[in-house]
């Protein structure tokens, strides 16, 4: 047998060597194997294209679904007007700081140029000469990377604190620099302050933005989105009342992905992250107001699954939660319960350039479809707080009426009698048990849900209160005083005026005995209460009840009426015995300090003359106070056509005590020539400006220019000639001299 | 803005960079040295006012120039401007500076208080249209 295994092999062994030796078949062997090479070559490269293929497909497909579904939730929200395109002024840099967050490695340069623009000049040298401390940079170098930039930012923060609390001393031969640098903290430490948060911000990957209700988070949320879009980011915005099941599953389905990627949801996302990674972009997850889900275990779902995210080097994520429930319910979740750390901005409100107050009063406008006209008073008023701007509008959607004048409680009761239409529901009923609890049980934030229960008023119908508009809103309290921590679900009032409002009606309504009768006593007991108790509604309580008193029909125009306002006015009378108080800085511009002044002023009632008294005795007591403030009112209604204008103004200032007071009165509100404030040579164009619409209200300018004449003279001796030339020509300058003069010698 | 080359309003100042006479030649045009305490003096002053400036179109097309349609847009709805200015500054090269509480040099402002000063530095420059006017100025 095994013999005849070896003669077979050798045969064999014999054909092939025979075979080979024939050129044409080696030839076709040579080439089959050359093939069947390629083929498995090819393969491979085959197999490489179709996943890369998967990848760049997974990732378009992400984009453009995350992005449609982005563009749809935008729309949405412009709909039922959370969103208003245009509405967003920059005040502050919350934007700005968006912008690093988006930006942050694009924009290193740029911060590192900015942090060394604030060493590199005279005082810069004298700091890095003299300064002790070897931590600080007083030069960055440009790869300096954005970790590094912070701790530099941070090193520096540091120096000047030091500086301020006195305990960094300069090397010796610089002791008289050390005060410069002590005074300098200020300036140094805003632009410091401000580098540092881009810096943080430019390197996170986790930023929550908080702030009060109506102060524009979803507005700014809305349009950083758009802007991603259109830098061909991958955005997805999550409104969070949508969700209602496990925030990733919710997630997916609304994206569309498929069952594979559904399945595979991590393999899925590490290609995602993969693609990103090579295309130099990010996936931003924007979660708008978390506060507003009151799923069952969302609080823990959302914070997996921004943990989960928050796994992948390439994912971006943004939440943003209303002030009063984030410090309650919501930090510990989003801070401490997330490993990344996070860069927390609260979104507060400021004041306002005249620019922007243009800008934000067309954008509403535009969108209310208001076509009327709006005094500078009334601007004035609007813009100082955003929430009355918003509900002023939605008062007036649709309207065409010219404003020249405003009453706060008028837009609140039109805007009560809004969200009554809108919701469908007895909202007064609300209000009123509301109010009457808080003034029963002394506290002013709000009353708890289970309260409001019990008093007969089930939660849907407060839901639907709260759904139609910002009335009323809910929130969590936290009582820590017992062993057992306790939450309470809380209704109160969004806008704190209309619940200032709303008390103040309550308790003069509870105080109304007959038809045209009131127990003034009782009220006035109540109102002293208040305010010794230091309850926080007392000044907006106060401004309103007098506003009532002064316009209810069942009281108005009775004796008792003036004497229940005197009464009140009297509560905020200055006494004789006050001390004289700098002012400098103190006063919140166009804002009085003296409460009575502002009860008076603010009202958009005509001025009456137990009224001008009150004001005339602050003025003798103290012009440095309110007599700015005054002025500036009284300059705004003769330009504008307001209630109080420079004639009532006048009035006032010769129902003064004495020479010496007008001339106080005066200096405090003309003489001081404020940055951005009015200046005196402004006179002229003001007359000029009046002369042909309104004769008699530049008659009130001549008045008031004369008077400061008589009684100044300009160390700017230019302006006094050309002031002295344009009123002393004019052809009733002897008539208003006369006048002027015979009420000064009437004092 | 009239004819003066810089326009200082609400404590920013708006000039065009390349119209701005470099330092050396505005110290020659005061008649201060180098090195000298009134020399120093006004480089700081000069430095005040100019160093390190934003230049509006540069910042616009660096950082800016994919969320705002134009750098009217940019100026208008970032910087807050009034659309007039904001006009006025798009047509020309134009730069800004915040001199006020922001500015680390800011002392050297009160320099200014002397009027023929401001006025001779003013000159040398080319003009500074200074709406920001001084404080109490009256008796």
């Amino acid at each position: 047998m095994i013999k005849l295994i070896v003669q077979l092999r050798e045969i064999l062994l014999s054909v092939v060597a025979k075979v080979q030796d024939i050129s044409w078949v080696s030839k076709i062997i040579d080439s089959i194997s050359e093939i069947s090479d390629t083929l498995q070559n090819l393969n491979w490269i085959v197999c490489g294209v179709i996943v890369i293929l998967g990848f760049l497909c997974a990732l378009f497909s992400l984009r453009k679904k995350a992005n449609i579904y982005t563009i749809r939730q935008i729309e949405k929200l412009n709909k039922n007007g959370k969103y208003i395109p245009g509405i967003f002024i920059e005040l502050n840099h919350t934007k700005e700081m968006l912008r690093y967050f988006i930006f942050g490695r694009i924009w290193r340069k740029r911060l590192i140029k900015q942090y060394n623009s604030i060493y590199d000049n005279f005082y810069g040298e004298i700091l890095e000469e003299s300064c002790n401390a070897t931590d600080v940079f007083f030069k960055l170098k440009l790869h300096t990377a954005l970790l590094d930039i912070h701790e530099a930012i941070k090193s520096a923060m540091k120096l000047h604190n030091r500086f301020r609390d006195g305990t960094e001393k300069l090397k010796d031969g610089f002791k008289d620099s050390q005060y410069l640098f002590e005074i300098l903290y200020f300036p140094y430490s805003e632009k410091l302050g401000k580098l540092n948060k881009y810096a943080y911000a430019g390197y996170s990957r986790y930023f929550i933005l908080t702030g009060s209700a109506g102060n524009g988070k979803t507005n700014l949320l809305c349009s950083i989105s758009e802007l991603l879009m259109r830098l061909k980011e991958t955005v997805i915005f999550l409104n969070s009342q949508d969700i209602n099941q496990e925030v990733s599953s919710f997630l997916f389905k609304e994206l569309n992905l498929t069952y594979i990627d559904v399945k595979y949801r991590d393999l899925y996302l590490r290609c995602v992250n993969l693609l990103l990674l090579m295309r130099r972009k990010y996936l931003y997850v924007i979660i708008d107001a978390i506060n507003e889900n009151d799923k069952d275990g969302f609080d823990s779902d959302i914070m997996v699954f921004i943990n989960d995210l928050l796994r992948y080097s390439r994912v971006k994520v943004i939440v943003s939660c209303r002030n009063e429930y984030y410090q309650e319910k919501f930090r510990k979740i989003l801070v401490e319960g997330v490993e990344s750390p996070a860069f927390e901005v609260d979104l507060k409100e400021e004041k306002y350039s005249a620019a922007a107050i243009e800008r934000i009063f067309k954008a509403y406008a535009q969108y209310f479809n208001y076509t009327g006209k709006i005094s500078p008073i009334v601007k004035n008023v609007l813009s100082k707080q955003l929430l009355l701007l918003r509900i002023f509008f939605e008062v007036n959607e649709n309207k065409e009426e010219d404003v020249f004048s405003i009453c706060k409680y008028d837009i609140f009761e039109k805007y009560i009698k809004k969200v009554q239409d809108n919701s469908g529901e007895d909202v007064e009923e609300l209000l009123e048990l509301l109010s009457n609890y808080m003034l029963q049980q002394k506290s002013y934030d709000g009353v708890e849900l289970s309260v409001l229960k019990n008093l007969g008023i089930d939660s849907d119908k407060i839901k639907k209160i709260m759904d139609s508009g910002i009335l009323i809103g809910e929130k969590l309290s936290t009582n820590e005083e017992t062993i057992a921590k306790t939450e309470k679900q809380i209704a109160y009032f969004v806008f704190d005026e209309i619940r200032d409002y709303y008390l103040a009606r309550m308790l003069a309504l509870s105080n109304i005995i007959d038809d045209n009768h009131m127990d003034y006593e009782n009220a006035i007991r109540m109102l002293k209460e208040l305010k010794n108790s230091g309850a926080s509604c007392i000044e907006g309580v106060i401004q309103y009840i007098y506003v009532f008193l002064r316009t209810a029909s069942v009281i108005v125009n009775t004796k008792e009426s003036e004497q229940f306002c005197k009464q009140i006015l009297e509560m905020y009378q200055i006494k004789d015995e006050k001390k004289y108080r700098y002012y400098w800085n103190m006063n919140r511009e166009g804002e009085f300090t003296n409460l009575g002044m502002r009860t008076i002023l603010t009202s958009g009632l005509p001025i009456m003359e137990f009224e001008i008294q009150y004001i005339c005795d602050c003025l003798d007591k103290n012009p440095q106070e309110d007599g700015k403030t005054l002025f500036e009112i009284v300059l705004l209604g003769t330009l504008h056509n307001g209630k109080v204008d420079i004639d009532t103004y006048l009035d006032i200032v010769f129902k003064l005590r004495s020479i010496d007071n007008i001339q106080k009165v005066l200096e405090e509100g003309i003489g001081r020539d404020v940055e951005q404030g009015f200046v005196i040579g402004d006179f002229i164009a003001y007359y000029n400006q009046l002369c042909d619409k309104q004769f008699n209200k530049a008659i009130q300018i001549q008045k008031l220019a004369e008077l400061f004449l008589i009684f100044f003279e300009f160390k700017d001796e230019e302006m006094q000639i050309n002031l002295e030339n344009f009123f002393y020509n004019l052809p009733n300058h002897d008539d208003v001299t006369r006048e002027l003069m015979i009420k000064i010698k009437k004092l | 803005m009239g004819n003066a080359i810089a326009y200082k309003k609400h404590g920013i100042i708006y000039f065009p960079a390349r119209k701005i006479p470099k330092k050396n030649i505005v110290l020659k045009r005061m008649g201060v040295r180098k090195n000298t305490f009134a020399g120093d003096a006004m480089s700081r002053l000069y430095d005040y006012y100019f160093k390190d400036a934003v230049n509006l179109q540069d910042e616009y097309k660096q950082y800016y120039i994919k969320e705002f349609a134009t750098v009217i847009i940019f100026m208008e709805e970032h910087l807050n401007m009034e659309h007039d200015l904001a006009v006025r500054l798009a047509k020309g090269n134009y730069s800004m500076k915040h001199c006020t509480s922001e500015s680390i040099e800011r002392n050297i402002e009160t320099l200014n208080y002397d009027a023929e000063l401001k006025q001779m530095f003013s000159n040398a420059i080319g003009g500074i249209e200074d709406e920001d006017s001084d404080w109490i100025y009256y008796e």
